[in-house]
């Protein structure tokens, strides 16, 4: 995935300070050195060096990260662990291939949406048939084979109708405001196929303030699980599909509401580059170009346009890692929400640790993911807030269930939802 | 070791806290300094484990070597003869804080930062800030003695233990000193247990003293044109009555490294800088904040800068927080090293470490805590150099020796461990030694707690 050398100098210059061990969010739910940050750059030097194996143990020390990148944010000589952890990913994809499950959901699903759908619907069907436990009752535990591999995590149930059968492909602005040009939005799986909500609210607030939203058909998964699980060849058909399908359009703007697909289509398609040529590279730069996360483009603009109604409402904001970390996203999303009538922010202590949910993370390693979930409840808890905001589809699941297995009464929301709420003429 | 003998101590802990697969026996093989091979790797959670773990291990004749956060730049936590590596880190329950005896009692697991916040939340406040706090542990904190820059005015972590828990190397129980300020009864066993570097005992449990909060502090950033005018300046300030908190030093050459790597608008004509910081109430402070800039205006000073409030005192810090992440961020190894010397033969370690690292052809910057003394030169170094190590290797030595002549010690706060040993003769003498064995000899006749390190006779040479 990348240069041995480069990886090898990167590892290298850890010097085992340990600093990182007090931002480690696994490291602080397991208590073993070898599952925290420093310990796993150590354990990942012995084998790039040759001194350590491929075991079980090692594909554990690699899988239990979350890539929240927290340790790099501390570390005194800047040691950049994602690039180290990703490369060692990298190895053990290409040396041991991948479990049955991910190589069937990577390599036929995610390039695929209509295949995609059909999957999702059918477990979509065993879903439905099981019985919750009452205190999920918001919430759908997998089916049980599913879902006794995942430690009884919940999912949330698949939507009705997906996204593209909801909303058309190109949305006009709203004939009342004043035309400000065109943008389109990348939904991400989740948003096209359960929380689909979200992606309408972001429809409204955009045409509310006068563009037009384009929404393509043809996009599909941004590939961060393929990527960061170290399937760097199943990570690049998704980009090349995705580059291709924003190409066609010609709209220089292209917002995410995931924090991780807009850090993997922005810093994660940038490793991919060298692995790409000719058009297609051109098209992935251009939509590495392009991309922009939706709170950050709605803060650099002349938001609303009137005055916007009035909600009273207490809320904390929390800060995905791959806004926070990934693309440098923080004052942000804050500016707007102070901006909105009524609206109180709260901070919560570490408004900026993972939540745990690191995408698949949450399903392989429940333990720690609801450890490390229960930290961020207790968190928010402190605030007092009635409404946690966040700009993340994977912090909102994860929020959402902690915080109703830790019987915190509190309304997730998508920034997005939050604007939409303080339209003056609502969307729907 | 034996698999039966592995059941045997995975019996006392549970198969989740007993590790010995090749990646955990290599995360938990070393420190920030050098690397051993431990056989197995335990995780305690209450003081009968550990001294379960101590009586087989004793019985069997298995090393056991103590590990807090594995900070410690000398080797003192590398399991440099195999055996037991015994993890304190999930002992890390605070057992109690009292506002009405100003004590705090901790398991030895505790973050140091954490025990930092919580004693602040009551008004109370323990003293040492080693620099590694945000992750040390206190039971690795009483182990090494271990200081900081605001020792100068409040002392260091053997100044505030009261008592400690200790379990012996048979597995017995030893409890030292009590709750009370004032304790003569027998040998102060606390303090011979502090600084011990894990080879008499493995602290279970540590009740320190508190003291109140300060209200408030200030800080004056000041720089001079030769070092005897810095360290003048530093006899002036005690001179008149004020014992700062702090009272940092950076000498030219780390002034002219960082500027060099982090444009901060360091000023790097200046011989020496010293960042001065007083607390406590705000009257106080005022006053000495203002007889301390008068001292700075008034003698051979370049510059001075002072903080009015907590945000501008902490912008004076950048160039000796920050500076020293560019340095590790820009060189491929450094050692820091904390040789301490009284105050007044500041200037003469400092001229002479030069001297000396210009002869042997090694870069070298100097930091310190000038207020005691305890200086920080700090060599860069490339690990793979050998034939570089080995100059530096003689460097320290003449560094050392001309610092035990200053009447000072090889270690301010560091500690011996692994990395100092062979510089151990030039200021211990042999009855020192023998008086240090004897002890060793009588609380761990087997020599099983953390073997290998200061008080052996054999040289071990670590690996890295």
């Amino acid at each position: 995935m990348f240069p041995k050398e480069e990886v090898l100098r990167e590892a290298n210059r850890c010097s085992s300070c340990g600093f990182c061990l007090s931002v480690c969010p696994v490291y602080q739910a397991v208590g073993i050195e070898t599952l925290g940050s420093r310990g796993r750059m150590d354990v990942i030097r012995g084998l790039l060096h040759g001194e350590l194996a491929l075991s079980s143990r090692m594909e554990e020390v690699l899988s239990s990260c979350l890539l929240c990148m927290a340790c790099q944010f501390s570390c005194p000589p800047g040691v950049t662990a994602q690039k180290v952890i990703l490369e060692a990913r990298h190895r053990a994809v290409s040396q041991k291939g991948l479990p049955l499950l991910k190589r069937l959901a990577f390599r036929r699903l995610l390039p695929d949406r209509k295949a995609l759908s059909k999957a999702l619907r059918a477990a979509s069907a065993l879903q439905r048939r099981r019985s919750n436990p009452s205190h999920l009752e918001e919430l759908r535990p997998l089916p049980s084979l599913l879902g006794a591999l995942s430690g009884g995590r919940a999912l949330p149930p698949i939507a009705q109708r997906a996204l593209s059968q909801r909303i058309p492909a190109r949305i006009p602005p709203s004939e009342k405001a004043q035309r400000r040009g065109s943008v389109a939005i990348f939904s991400g799986c989740y948003l096209e196929f359960v929380d689909t909500p979200v992606a309408e609210a972001a429809v409204g607030v955009l045409t509310s303030l006068g563009y037009e939203v384009l929404l393509p058909r043809d996009q599909v998964c941004c590939g961060a699980p393929v990527l960061y699980s170290g399937d760097l060849e199943g990570a690049l058909p998704l980009a090349k599909l995705n580059a291709k399908a924003f190409a066609r359009h010609g709209v220089d703007t292209v917002l995410t509401l995931c924090a991780t697909c807009g850090s993997a289509l922005k810093e994660g398609y940038g490793i991919l580059l060298p692995h790409l040529e000719g058009r297609e590279l051109e098209e992935v730069e251009a939509l590495r170009g392009s991309v922009e996360d939706l709170g950050r483009f709605l803060a650099s603009t002349e938001l609303w346009q009137g005055q916007p109604r009035r909600t009273e409402l207490k809320v904390t904001y929390h800060d995905p890692c791959h806004h926070v970390r990934g693309m440098g996203i923080q004052s942000e999303p804050r500016s707007l929400i102070q901006g909105l009538p009524g609206v109180e922010l709260v901070e919560m202590t570490e408004p900026a640790r993972c939540c745990g949910g690191g995408g698949t993370f949450s399903l392989t390693h429940p333990r720690i993911s609801l450890e490390i979930g229960r930290w961020k409840i207790e968190d928010i808890r402190a605030t007092g807030a009635s409404a946690v905001v966040t700009s993340c589809p994977g912090c909102i699941l994860q929020i959402r269930e902690v915080a109703l297995r830790e019987g915190l009464q509190v309304e997730v929301l998508h920034l997005a939802q939050l604007l939409e709420r303080s339209l003056i003429r609502p969307f729907r | 070791m034996k698999r039966s003998l592995i059941r045997r101590f995975r019996k006392i802990v549970g198969p989740e806290r007993c590790l010995h697969s090749p990646e955990d026996l290599y995360a938990y093989s070393h420190d920030c300094y050098a690397r051993g091979n431990p056989e197995l790797v335990l995780l305690p959670r209450t003081r009968e484990e550990v001294s379960s773990i101590l009586k087989l291990a004793h019985k069997e004749g298995i090393p056991v070597t103590p590990r807090g956060a594995a900070t410690s730049l000398s080797g003192m936590t590398t399991p440099v003869r195999g055996g037991i590596v015994l993890a304190m880190n999930q002992m890390n329950r605070i057992l109690e804080v009292s506002t009405e005896d100003r004590l705090a009692v901790v398991e030895p697991g505790v973050v140091t930062l954490r025990l930092h916040q919580t004693v602040e939340s009551v008004g109370l406040f323990y003293p040492p800030d080693p620099a590694s706090y945000s992750i040390s542990f206190i039971g690795g904190n009483v182990a090494t003695n271990a200081g900081g820059p605001r020792c100068l005015k409040y002392g260091v972590t053997r100044d505030y233990l009261l008592g400690l828990e200790v379990v012996l190397a048979d597995g017995e129980v030893l409890r030292t000193g009590s709750r009370a300020v004032k304790d003569v009864t027998g040998y102060d066993l606390t303090r011979l247990m502090c600084g011990s570097e894990g080879t008499l005992g493995v602290i279970t449990q540590v009740t320190v003293r508190l003291i109140p909060k300060p209200e408030t502090k200030r800080t004056i950033l000041t720089t001079y044109r030769t070092l005897e005018e810095a360290s003048e300046m530093v006899s002036r300030i005690i001179g008149a009555g004020i014992l700062p908190t702090t009272l940092e030093f950076m000498d030219q050459a780390y002034l002219r490294t960082v500027e060099e790597i982090m444009h901060l608008g360091l000023p790097t004509e200046a011989a020496a800088m010293l960042l001065i910081e007083v607390d406590g109430f705000e009257e106080t402070v005022e006053r000495q904040a203002r007889i301390v800039e008068d001292f700075c205006r008034r003698f051979h000073v370049l510059d001075v800068a002072v903080g009015r409030d907590p945000e501008e005192s902490d912008r004076l810090w950048i160039g000796r927080r920050i500076g020293t992440v560019g340095l590790m961020r820009s060189s491929k190894f450094m050692i820091s090293h904390d040789a301490t010397v009284p105050t007044s033969q500041i200037p003469r370690l400092v001229t002479e470490t030069h001297r000396l690292a210009a002869e042997y052809g090694i870069k070298l910057v100097i930091l310190g805590h000038a207020g005691d003394g305890n200086m920080h030169p700090i060599f860069l170094l490339d690990p793979d150099n050998e034939e570089e190590m080995a100059r530096f290797h003689r460097l320290s030595r003449e560094m050392f020796r001309i610092t035990v002549e200053c009447g000072g010690t090889l270690s301010g706060e560091h500690g011996i461990g692994l990395e100092k040993r062979p510089f151990l003769n030039l200021q211990v003498d042999a009855v020192g030694m023998r008086t240090m064995r004897a002890i060793k000899k009588a609380l761990d006749p087997k020599g099983i707690l953390n073997p290998g390190k200061f008080l052996d006779e054999e040289p071990t040479s670590p690996g890295r």
